[in-house]
């Protein structure tokens, strides 16, 4: 039971920050959750206090984030000084279960589309809502290609995702790891995202306003039913 | 008399890998692949449990047949007190079987914790070298060598924190660990460089306390400073350190297969082919030079 509990105790300090400045604030009496020999207790306790602590708490968040990143980089970049409390707040209530650490993909996307619908987008990025669904789409489709046992022969899908700007500006910028002007025109786009031959094709369509209200209203596209394709698409108007 | 295989030089694969692993197919003579990366596992208790991810298994069966396959696993967390995964065994020794790996390794540390429900560390964390972490690792290093049919490697880990009062030096442990299992030393000398860094020791005093007669497989690899440590990040090129070390451990082993290059696949645009190619040539210079040892043994 007491090798147990110490790796169970080393495991959360080492996924929670808070825990593991509370262990260096009070010592042995806060691990008193734990079975620990006196030796154990007195383990933990000495490596709460050394620097290498603060690297493992550092490291094993950079690791659960950069499955995050993996999907929805732009997403993050947008999020830029608010990404770290949208972190907080995904993990004080989710534990990595897995190797992999697999499975963080929808939490987040979800807790980003909370902080949306609670904030509005137009307080954290006028592009939040049209990059998380795009990001959410190409994921979708690459997921084909990654189970696909010919990736070359998947399925060919599209999904469609609205945007409020230019998405072409806002897409390069975002590549590049940099927030999009601000400048840009507003405007009716949509994106089409197609698996061809187990590549990514992005095709941007603008609606001409005296069409917009004919098109899937955006909410559709990144509402309450968020990543998922409109029932209908647009027709394209102008191919970009 | 049996003459042992010369040890070669190789990869452990990442997906920034796939043209040139068939582009340099002669710069390599062996190629270490991390099954946990071609497969899907959400863990015990899932019904969906090593998926084949295709695409990542096509790589393997395209390395069939060209040059030596071998293992190194990331999932088994082999010292956790709670978890011994026994179908995760099973799952890699078909996998031996099946492409015929030279060889497995893992790392001398856990990640997981939490029977029924498990929680992962998110990164390897280390264990203390104590007898009751030497008791428990035993039997099952017993185990896994007699499932899986070839030899069983464990890797000397990182660690970033030092557990004060341990019974045993890691380099101790490490020699009774393999003295009482027979398993064989995946001896990562980028680890023992970060570690001595990080911790003010001598590294070629911890390597002369090894028993080196016991390496199969030897990584180099570079890192990048963090928060005022060295880090293993895998970033780049191998870390000049490290290679002094490669041309003193050399002379000295007597099982060794091969030396493996481990970069992350994000250092790719440092590297290109002709930084990989770069590190395989330094390396294979090395055990030119200083594979002194009769390649004969009996």
């Amino acid at each position: 039971m007491s090798l147990r509990d110490f790796q169970r105790a080393l495991t959360s300090l080492t996924l929670d920050v808070g825990f593991a400045n509370a262990v260096y604030a009070g010592g042995i009496d806060a691990l008193a959750a734990y079975e620990l020999s006196p030796l154990e207790a007195r383990r933990l306790a000495a490596v709460t206090r050394q620097p290498g602590m603060s690297l493992n708490c550092t490291l094993a968040r950079a690791n659960r984030f950069a499955t995050i990143h993996a999907v929805f980089a732009m997403t993050c970049v947008l999020l830029g000084s608010e990404l770290r409390s949208v972190l907080d707040e995904l993990w004080s209530g989710r534990l990595p279960d897995n190797v992999q650490l697999q499975g963080e993909e929808r939490p987040f996307a979800d807790l980003v589309q909370r902080r949306i619908m609670a904030e509005g987008a137009a307080s954290l990025s006028q592009h939040l809502p049209s990059i998380l669904a795009y990001e959410w789409a190409c994921m979708e489709l690459a997921q084909l290609v990654r189970h696909s046992v010919h990736p070359d022969l998947a399925p060919r899908e599209s999904r469609w995702v609205a945007f409020s700007s230019d998405p072409e500006p806002v897409l390069a910028a975002l590549q590049r790891g940099q927030q999009p002007a601000t400048d840009l025109q507003s405007g009716d786009y949509r994106v089409r995202i197609t698996l061809i031959d187990g590549d990514l094709e992005t095709t941007t369509f603008e609606v001409p306003p005296d069409m917009a209200g004919d098109a899937a209203p955006r909410q559709e596209i990144v509402g309450a039913d968020a990543f998922r394709a409109p029932p209908t698409t647009p027709d394209p108007v102008v191919s970009k | 008399m049996t003459e042992r295989p010369r040890p070669g030089v190789g990869v452990l694969f990442n997906p920034a890998l796939i043209d040139f692993v068939q582009s340099h197919a002669a710069a390599l003579d062996h190629l270490v692949v991390m099954p946990d990366r071609c497969w899907s596992d959400p863990g015990p208790g899932s019904p969906h449990r090593f998926e084949e991810l295709p695409a990542a298994v096509a790589v393997v069966e395209r390395a069939l047949g060209q040059r030596t396959l071998a293992m190194h696993c990331i999932g088994l967390s082999l010292c956790s007190a709670e978890v011994f995964d026994l179908p995760y065994v099973d799952q890699l020794a078909a996998w031996r079987r099946r492409f015929g790996c030279a060889w497995v390794s893992e790392h001398l540390s856990f990640t997981r914790v939490g029977a029924g429900h498990e929680v992962n560390a998110s990164m390897a964390l280390p264990v203390p070298y104590d007898h009751e972490v030497l008791e428990l690792l035993v039997p099952r290093v017993l185990e896994v060598q007699d499932r899986l049919g070839c030899p069983f490697l464990l890797e000397n880990n990182v660690y970033y924190i030092d557990f004060p009062e341990q019974e045993m030096g890691e380099a101790e442990f490490l020699n009774r660990l393999m003295q009482r299992t027979g398993c064989g030393l995946l001896l990562d000398l980028h680890n023992v460089y970060t570690n001595a860094v990080n911790h003010g020791f001598d590294a070629r005093r911890f390597l002369r306390s090894l028993d080196l007669d016991r390496v199969v497989e030897i990584h180099v690899a570079g890192g990048e400073p963090m928060m005022g440590f060295h880090t293993d990040s895998h970033t780049g090129p191998v870390a000049e350190g490290v290679w002094p070390f490669l041309e003193y451990v050399v002379p000295h082993t007597g099982m060794l297969r091969g030396v493996t290059f481990e970069f992350h696949e994000s250092s790719w645009p440092m590297l290109h082919d002709a930084g990989v190619l770069a590190q395989l040539e330094r390396a294979r210079g090395i055990l030119r030079d200083h594979a002194a040892r009769p390649l004969q043994v009996a």
